[in-house]
C-alpha cells in the first residue's frame, strides 16, 4: 500500500534520514521503532508531506507521491496524527472534528456516528472547547478527527506520548479497534513493548537508518530490542 | 458633562471605522503572522473607487446609488487584497522565507499603491460628493449627525456579519484553525492558500467600506488619507490583542474616543502622538493586547 | 608598524588632500559634489540599519527618527550657541545613543514584528515632538544651519563607521550579534545575555544614525520634520536590502546606489514636463519596484551570498 523507497532527508545540512525503505501492507499495523531523535517522526512528516524528501520515492497505492502536496494526499486516503495531539484548543470538539471532515463533502454525518460509537465521550464533550478536555480526551479527539478525513492509511506519531498506563492501553485498544474497521496503520512509538503486541510488522530506525526489519513477533523476541528498548 | 456625551458620540464614528480596518490587520496577523502594511492603502483604494463611482452616477444621494458606491469600494478592495496576497506574499509564504521579507514587501506594496494614487489623482485632498445630505438631530443639548448614526450601524451590522462568517461557516472555522495551528489544518487537508486568499478577501472588503465611510465623514479624500488611519487601526489592533477579531473591535473604539477626547480636552496636535504612545504603552507593558490571551513571542 | 596600519592613516590623509581641489565649485561640479556627499551620508545610514537588521537580525522600520535625533540635536547647537562642528557631533551621536538605548530596552520583552511596530511608533513620536516643538523650528523647520559638512567630514565618518562595524564584525561581541540573529533561543541557551547585546547593537546603530543625520543637516543647511517621515526609515531599508543585508560593505554600497540611481532617474524625467511634475511620485515607484524585485527574487542582495536574510 506505501512504498517508502530510500529516502534521504536533510535539515539544512545535517542530514536527518539516509537511505529508508519499508512498505506497509494494507490492512496491517506496522510499527516504526527507535529512541528519541532516530528519524521517526521526520519519516511520518516526508510521507504526510510535511518535508519534501532530498532523494528517493514515496509510493501510495502503486502512485508516486512525493511531490503531491499534502491536501492532495490527504485526499487519497492518508492522514496523520501528529505528536501532542495538536487540537484546536479554541474551536470546540464539534469543530475539530468537522475540520478533519474539511475535505469530504459527503458523509460527514455518518463519520460523526461512527467516531461517536467509537469514541462516545466526545459526543458528551461536543460543544466544549477542545482545550477544556483532558489529555486521554484531546487523544481521542486527535484520533478521531484524523478518521474524519476517511483515511485508507493512518499515521499515529507517539499515540501514548503523555498519557497515563491505563489510558495507553485504552488508546491501544482503540487503534487495533479502528484497523479492524480496515484502516491500515503506520504506528511511531518510543513504547515499543506496547507497540510489538498489536503491530504484524514493525522496522527499527537508529540516526536515520532502518537497522532491522521484519515480523513483529520476531523483532519482539530479539536479544538487541529487547535489552534497548523492551527493558530487560 | 454634555460636552463630554458629545465627544463620546464624535468618537464612536471613527471608532467603528478604526474597528472595520483594524479587523482586516488582524485576521491576516492571524493566519499568517504578517503585519499588512498594504492594508491601510486598500483603505484609501476604496475611497477612491467610491469617489469615481459616485462621480460617474446621475442622481448621486439615490439610496440605489449610496448602495452601488459601497457595493464597488468593497468589490474593487477585495479583489486588490487578493491580489496583494496572491501576487506579493504567497510565494514568500510558501518558501516559509523570513518574517522580515514579508514585512518589506508589505511596505513595498504599500509604496507602490500609494505612488501610483498620486501619479493618478495627485496630491491636493480631493472633496467626495455628500451622497447622504447630511441631517443633525438633537437629543437635549447633544448634537449628532444621520451619517454618524449611518456608520456607527453599518459598522456593528459588519460585525455581526463577520461574526456569523467566521463562526459559524466551513470557511470560517478553517480560518480560526489555521490561525491556531497551520501546519495541523494543513495535515487535515483544509486548503490553507484558499484560507489565506479568504481572509485578505473579507478584511479588504471591510476596508473598502471604511474608506468610503471616512470619504463620506471627512469628507475629503487623498492618496496618503491611508497610511495614518492604517497605522492607527493597526495600533487598535495591536491594544485589543493582535489576532483577536473581538480585541480589533475593542481596540478600535478604545482608540477612537481617547483621540478624540484627547483633541477635545488637551490639543488637537496631540491627537497623532496619542496612538503612538498608547501602542508603546501597550507592547511594554500588556504586548498581548486587552483581550488576547495568547502568549506573545516573548523572550 | 605594517604598511596595512599605514594605509589605515593614508586613507584620512588622502580625503583630506581632495578635499579642496573637490569643494571648489570651479574645479569640480557642485551638483556631483552634492550627490556624492549625499552619497556618503546614505551610506552610514545604510550602515546603520544593517547593523541592527542584518548582522543582529532585529528590524527596526523607524532609522529615521534617530536620524531625526542627530541631525535636530546637533543643528540646535550649532545654530543657537554656535557650537564647533565636533562637538555637536559628538553631543548628536550621544543622544542618539540615547534614544538607541531606550528603544533597545523594548527588546528586553519583543521580537520580531513587534519590535519593528515598536520602532515605527518611536520614529513617528519623534517626528510629531519635533513638529509641536517651537524651539526646533516645528512645522516651519530648522533654516540656516551652517554649513560645516564637507566632503572629508563625511566620507571620514565613513570610513570610521565601516571600520568599526568591521572591526566589529570580527570580535567576539559581533559573533554573538550574528549568533543572535542565527538562533536567538540558542543564543540565549548558550548563557549569552541576548538583551545586552541587543541593546548594545541598537545603541551603535542609532549612533552611527545620528552621525549620518547631523552630517546631512549641515550640509543641506535646512531641516523639516518632513524629511524624517516612516519613507525616510522606508528609503534606508531599502539601501541596506539592496546592498544586501549583513554584509556591511554591500549596504554602504546600497547606500550610494540608492542615492545615485534616482538622481539619474530624475536627470531623465525634467526632460518631459509632464513626467517632471511626478517625479516624486515616480522616483518613489521606482523605489518601491525596486524593493519587491529584490525581496522577492533576490533576497541576498546585490553583494550578499547567503541564501535569505
Amino acid at each position: 500500500m506505501l512504498r517508502v523507497e530510500e529516502i534521504e532527508v536533510f535539515y539544512d545540512s545535517i542530514q536527518a534520514l539516509r537511505n529508508v525503505s519499508f512498505e506497509v501492507k494494507e490492512g496491517e499495523i506496522f510499527a516504526l521503532l527507535g529512541a528519541n531523535g532516530a528519524g521517526k517522526t521526520t519519516t511520518l512528516k516526508t510521507i504526510s508531506g510535511l518535508i519534501i524528501p532530498r532523494r528517493g520515492r514515496i509510493y501510495f497505492q502503486e502512485e508516486d507521491i512525493t511531490f503531491l502536496p499534502i491536501q492532495e494526499r490527504v485526499k487519497r486516503g492518508i492522514s496523520q496524527v501528529p505528536e501532542g495531539r495538536r487540537v484546536f484548543s479554541k474551536l470546540t470538539v464539534e469543530e475539530n472534528l468537522l475540520l478533519g471532515g474539511y475535505i469530504r463533502e459527503r458523509g460527514i454525518k455518518k463519520n460523526l456516528e461512527a467516531v461517536f460509537s467509537l469514541f462516545p465521550i466526545l459526543k458528551e464533550r461536543l460543544h466544549q472547547p477542545a482545550g477544556t478536555l483532558s489529555g486521554g480526551e484531546q487523544q481521542m479527539l486527535s484520533i478521531a478527527r484524523a478518521l474524519m478525513t476517511e483515511p485508507r492509511l493512518l499515521l499515529l506519531d507517539e499515540p501514548s506520548l503523555g498519557l497515563a498506563p491505563l489510558l495507553v492501553r485504552d488508546i491501544f485498544h482503540y487503534i487495533k479497534e479502528i484497523n479492524e474497521e480496515g484502516v491500515t496503520i503506520l504506528l511511531v512509538e518510543q513504547n515499543a513493548h506496547m507497540a510489538l503486541q498489536i503491530a504484524n510488522r514493525a522496522a527499527l530506525l537508529q540516526r536515520g537508518e532502518v537497522v532491522l526489519q521484519g515480523k513483529a513477533e520476531d523483532l519482539r523476541d530479539m536479544e538487541s530490542i529487547k535489552s534497548a528498548y523492551l527493558g530487560g | 458633562m454634555n460636552l463630554f456625551l458629545q465627544q463620546l458620540i464624535n468618537g464612536l464614528a471613527w471608532g467603528g471605522i478604526y474597528a472595520l480596518i483594524a479587523i482586516g490587520y488582524t485576521m491576516v496577523y492571524g493566519v499568517m503572522q504578517l503585519i499588512n502594511f498594504a492594508h491601510g492603502d486598500v483603505f484609501m483604494v476604496g475611497a477612491f473607487v467610491g469617489l469615481v463611482i459616485a462621480q460617474l452616477l446621475p442622481d448621486k444621494t439615490s439610496p440605489l446609488s449610496v448602495f452601488l458606491v459601497f457595493l464597488s469600494a468593497m468589490f474593487f478592495s477585495t479583489l486588490l487584497g487578493i491580489l496583494i496576497e496572491r501576487l506579493g506574499y504567497r510565494s514568500l509564504w510558501r518558501k516559509n522565507a523570513p518574517r522580515l521579507s514579508l514585512l518589506i514587501v508589505a511596505v513595498a506594496i504599500s509604496l507602490l499603491l500609494e505612488n501610483s494614487g498620486l501619479l493618478l489623482f495627485g496630491a491636493a485632498p480631493r472633496s467626495f460628493p455628500e451622497i447622504i445630505p447630511s441631517k443633525s438631530y438633537f437629543v437635549g443639548s447633544i448634537i449628532f449627525t444621520n451619517l454618524q448614526l449611518i456608520i456607527i450601524l453599518s459598522c456593528l451590522l459588519l460585525m455581526g456579519i463577520l461574526h456569523l462568517i467566521v463562526m459559524h461557516t466551513k470557511m470560517g472555522r478553517a480560518m480560526r484553525a489555521v490561525a491556531e495551528d497551520s501546519e495541523m489544518s494543513a495535515l487535515l487537508g483544509v486548503p490553507r492558500e484558499r484560507v489565506l486568499s479568504f481572509t485578505f478577501a473579507l478584511g479588504s472588503a471591510l476596508a473598502g467600506i471604511a474608506g468610503v465611510m471616512v470619504a463620506l465623514y471627512a469628507p475629503q479624500i487623498n492618496p496618503l488619507m491611508g497610511l495614518l488611519p492604517g497605522l492607527k487601526a493597526f495600533i487598535a489592533a495591536v491594544l485589543g490583542g493582535i489576532g483577536s477579531i473581538p480585541g480589533a473591535m475593542v481596540g478600535g473604539f478604545v482608540l477612537g474616543e481617547a483621540e478624540t477626547l484627547v483633541s477635545a480636552y488637551l490639543s488637537s496636535s496631540y491627537r497623532d502622538l496619542l496612538a503612538f504612545l498608547v501602542l508603546i504603552l501597550v507592547l511594554l507593558l500588556r504586548p498581548q493586547g486587552l483581550l488576547g490571551k495568547g502568549v506573545v513571542e516573548k523572550l | 608598524m605594517n604598511w596595512k596600519k599605514l594605509l589605515l592613516l593614508a586613507i584620512p590623509l588622502f580625503l583630506w588632500l581632495i578635499n579642496y581641489p573637490i569643494s571648489n565649485p570651479r574645479l569640480f561640479n557642485p551638483y556631483a559634489l552634492q550627490i556624492i556627499i549625499l552619497m556618503g551620508v546614505n551610506a552610514i545610514l545604510a550602515l546603520s540599519w544593517d547593523l541592527v537588521a542584518g548582522v543582529t537580525g532585529q528590524f527596526s522600520i523607524g532609522h529615521a527618527g534617530f536620524m531625526a535625533i542627530g541631525a535636530y540635536s546637533s543643528a540646535f547647537l550649532t545654530l543657537n550657541y554656535h557650537f564647533p562642528f565636533l562637538p555637536a557631533i559628538l553631543f548628536a551621536t550621544l543622544l542618539s545613543a540615547a534614544a538607541g538605548f531606550v528603544v533597545g530596552i523594548p527588546t528586553l520583552r519583543l521580537r520580531g514584528d513587534y519590535l519593528a511596530i515598536a520602532t515605527l511608533g518611536f520614529g513617528e513620536i519623534v517626528r510629531v515632538a519635533i513638529l509641536n516643538a517651537k524651539s526646533l523650528g516645528a512645522a516651519t523647520g530648522l533654516k540656516g544651519i551652517p554649513i560645516l559638512s564637507s566632503f572629508f567630514s563625511v566620507y571620514l565618518a565613513l570610513a570610521i563607521a565601516l571600520w568599526l562595524c568591521l572591526a566589529l564584525l570580527k570580535s567576539q561581541p559581533g559573533r554573538i550579534l550574528l549568533a543572535i540573529r542565527e538562533d536567538e533561543l540558542a543564543a540565549q541557551m548558550m548563557g549569552i545575555d541576548v538583551v545586552k547585546y541587543k541593546v548594545f547593537a541598537f545603541s551603535l546603530s542609532a549612533c552611527l544614525a545620528g552621525i549620518g543625520g547631523a552630517l546631512y543637516a549641515h550640509w543641506t543647511s535646512f531641516i523639516h520634520p518632513d524629511s524624517f517621515t516612516f519613507m525616510k526609515s522606508i528609503e534606508i531599508i531599502l539601501m541596506g536590502v539592496v546592498g544586501g543585508m549583513g554584509t556591511i560593505y554591500g549596504a554602504a554600497a546600497g547606500g550610494m546606489i540608492i542615492t545615485l540611481l534616482p538622481e539619474g532617474l530624475r536627470l531623465l524625467l525634467e526632460q518631459n514636463p509632464v513626467l517632471s511634475q511626478n517625479k516624486e511620485f515616480i522616483r518613489m515607484l521606482f523605489f518601491a519596484s525596486l524593493l519587491l524585485i529584490f525581496i522577492l527574487l533576490r533576497p541576498q542582495g546585490i553583494f550578499g551570498k547567503k541564501e535569505g536574510v
